[in-house]
């Protein structure tokens, strides 16, 4: 079993809708949108639903000035990153994991030939497809000492 | 074999602000270090800790002000600690079962430290290089099953 993750397409890992956001949209809507759906990207489309940027939680974080609250009404084509790194879902998560190391990504949109995302691949999605393979290893572990005794959820 | 966080966590010290400091503090703390992260201490203690998830879902999306905002207010309190002597495997299913990318790490000299989720993704990326490129599946299942562990 061990000897499939690197073959693992990016098809093949369990990857979520992403957050869909069109270039004119504000900023504050932005960050309803991930807030409610609970992630930490969204990616914006143009009006042929093709990919033109991603936006990051730390975009959210580093390019707002947040002394006041005017960057809401920002468009988020403003703050966004332009022609994102991609990957396509017939490649394998050897290399999705070598972009996101070397260039520090936390998310991947993956697109068609057309650049059309079909969905968005986190760090989190592939330590939960490695830890997936091992069950024995990640999921069944015995209490942590210091947990147990401090009767503390997580072990 | 297991292995220990010891081998996968660096020796620099967490970035951490005092208890009494603001969001905006956070901010600018966090912006500066190039960190997503920064630990909340009151008296040298690791009380908490901030990450700009939490700036997402505490602060900005309720429309408030960081600099208006203390960190004791929406900080994570006491956030789970692991030691450099515990397995790696502990750390890996923690980040998979509760999305945590940051997890402060007690060191022997009583500092802390932050094992990150780019210290795991880092070795994890190594070793599949290795894989594509080597065909002795044996090798492969071998180090691979190395670093998890159990």
């Amino acid at each position: 079993m061990p000897g499939i993750i690197p073959k693992t397409a990016i098809a093949d890992i369990n990857s979520r809708e992403p957050v869909r956001i069109r270039e004119k949209t504000s900023l504050i809507d932005v960050v309803m949108a991930m807030k409610e759906a609970l992630r930490g990207a969204a990616i914006i489309e143009d009006n042929a639903g093709k990919l033109i940027g991603i936006i990051t939680e730390r975009d959210l974080m580093t390019k707002i000035d947040h002394k006041t609250l005017a960057w809401h009404d920002m468009r988020v084509e403003e703050a966004m990153n332009h022609n994102p790194k991609t990957i396509k879902a017939t490649q394998f998560i050897h290399e999705a994991l070598s972009i996101m190391n070397t260039c520090r990504f936390r998310h991947l949109p993956i697109v068609d030939a057309g650049n059309h995302v079909l969905g968005i691949v986190s760090i989190r999605d592939i330590i939960m497809h490695v830890a997936k393979l091992y069950p024995q290893e990640f999921l069944n572990l015995p209490p942590e000492p210091a947990n147990e005794a401090a009767a503390r959820y997580g072990g | 074999m297991n292995k220990y966080i010891s081998e996968f966590v660096s020796d620099e010290i967490a970035i951490t602000i005092d208890i009494s400091a603001t969001v905006m503090d956070a901010v600018n703390v966090m912006t500066t270090s190039r960190h997503n992260y920064v630990l909340v201490t009151d008296n040298d203690s690791t009380v908490g800790i901030f990450t700009d998830r939490d700036l997402l879902n505490q602060v900005t999306s309720k429309k408030l002000i960081p600099a208006e905002v203390a960190i004791r207010d929406v900080m994570t309190p006491s956030p789970d600690t692991l030691k450099t002597d515990d397995y790696i495997s502990y750390a890996i299913e923690k980040m998979a079962r509760h999305g945590f990318r940051n997890i402060p790490i007690k060191n022997e000299a009583d500092t802390t430290s932050v094992l990150t989720v780019w210290n795991i993704m880092s070795h994890l990326s190594e070793i599949l290089d290795d894989a594509k490129q080597t065909e002795n599946d044996k090798e492969i299942v071998n180090e691979i099953t190395d670093m998890g562990g159990g």
